[in-house]
């Protein structure tokens, strides 16, 4: 797998960005930059080149839900793979993401191993 | 016996009209029915009107007597707003700590990974000067026991770098109650202006004009953690999400 890529992780609560940076370290990915809901992540988005995008789903601003459909409609970052990495448990909230065309979702409290297993399988087709 | 006076009552109020309505009836004088009906209705509607009068005139009562008492003055001037404030301070107190914590796992992860690295080194350099024979038996029972410290040392350094991880991975905590937490002080924000708006702004609430509601539950920006015993339809565990969001996947597909 490609240990360069560059990673956006999108959460309003600093603390739980600053885990899944750790954790992201921890897997030999040390490209990582941050934003603390969509508003501030799209610009970042549509300038910069990145290659994977982790986002909670309940932010300020605007949520990751609207994050994930923005990134979708834009032809330059459609085929971005995307994992949301959250709290938000309803059951038709998880089948809304994967219309949405989530690649991945977590439920938070997540342990590493599984944000691992859930990152191999969706960055397996960029391998 | 009650019936009399009831039957006084009714011929007192009633019997006159209905004399003249039998009266036009007979007569066949349609515009003094019409009148007679008209009276009528009049007489039955000055009744609802002083009623209603008399009710409006209790209800603002209460609701003076409601606005000044001083219990809700103080709930809505300063036990509300200080509420929030503790909870605010709770969420600066958790993302202090959480990131105190943090900042020690991570000075902390360095060290033990680079003691645990030497010490695995150390071990198979025991083991191969140890194995080449070249050390006398005293020497090489050192070596052994080196070895053997060094190996413990190895697999302790890494059991503490999984426990650090550990460490790390509890702070989210902080995340999930933070996130409860704002809820509630989102909650006791709307309570605190609609009490104040009850207790300042009375004309605005009696006469319906009131200002717009607190916007409605927006399932698109999510509901936050799932509660025991509050939450419903919420999955359980990581496997039922990803069964889910594989059926979500094949339902884009139809």
């Amino acid at each position: 797998m490609k240990k360069d890529l560059r990673f956006l992780v999108v959460d309003d609560f600093s603390t739980m960005r600053r885990i899944i940076k750790n954790l992201l370290h921890d897997l030999g990915y040390a490209n990582v930059a941050e934003a603390d809901d969509g508003k501030t992540a799209l610009p970042m988005l549509q300038a910069e080149p990145f290659d994977v995008l982790i986002t909670d789903w309940n932010m300020p601003g605007m949520p990751g839900l609207d994050l994930l459909k923005a990134v979708r409609s834009d032809p330059k970052l459609a085929r971005m793979p995307v994992l949301m990495l959250t709290a938000e448990a309803k059951r038709d909230q998880i089948v809304e993401a994967a219309k949405a065309g989530v690649n991945g979702y977590v439920i938070k409290p997540f342990t590493a191993q599984v944000l691992a297993e859930k990152l191999e399988k969706i960055l397996a087709p960029a391998a | 016996m009650s019936a009399i006076p009831v039957s006084v009552t009714l011929q007192q109020q009633w019997g006159e009209v209905c004399l003249a309505l039998q009266e036009a009836l007979e007569a066949g004088d349609e515009a003094g029915f019409l009148a007679v009906v008209n009276s009528l209705t009049g007489m039955r509607e000055r009744g609802l009107w002083d009623s209603l009068r008399e009710l409006d005139a209790r209800l603002r009562a209460a609701l003076d007597q409601f606005r000044l008492d001083p219990r809700l003055l103080r709930l809505a001037g300063k036990e509300m707003p200080d509420a929030r404030a503790r909870l605010d301070h709770v969420l600066r107190l958790t993302d202090e700590a959480a990131h105190r914590t943090m900042d020690l796992v991570e000075r902390s992860t360095p060290l033990v990974a680079r003691t645990a690295a030497a010490a695995a080194t150390l071990a198979a350099q025991c083991q191969e000067v140890r194995a080449s024979g070249a050390a006398s038996p005293c020497w090489a029972e050192l070596l052994a026991r080196l070895e053997s410290h060094f190996a413990a040392a190895h697999a302790d350094g890494e059991t503490v770098k999984t426990n650090l991880v550990e460490v790390l991975m509890a702070q989210s905590y902080q995340d999930l109650s933070g996130q409860i937490i704002r809820r509630v002080i989102e909650l006791v924000a709307q309570l605190e202006e609609e009490l104040a708006r009850l207790v300042h702004g009375s004309e605005g609430a009696l006469s319906g004009n009131r200002p717009a509601q607190p916007a409605a539950e927006d399932p698109s920006r999510g509901f936050g953690p799932p509660i025991p015993g509050v939450s419903a339809s919420t999955v359980d565990g990581q496997q039922d999400v990803d069964e889910l969001l594989a059926m979500g996947v094949a339902m884009k597909g139809m």
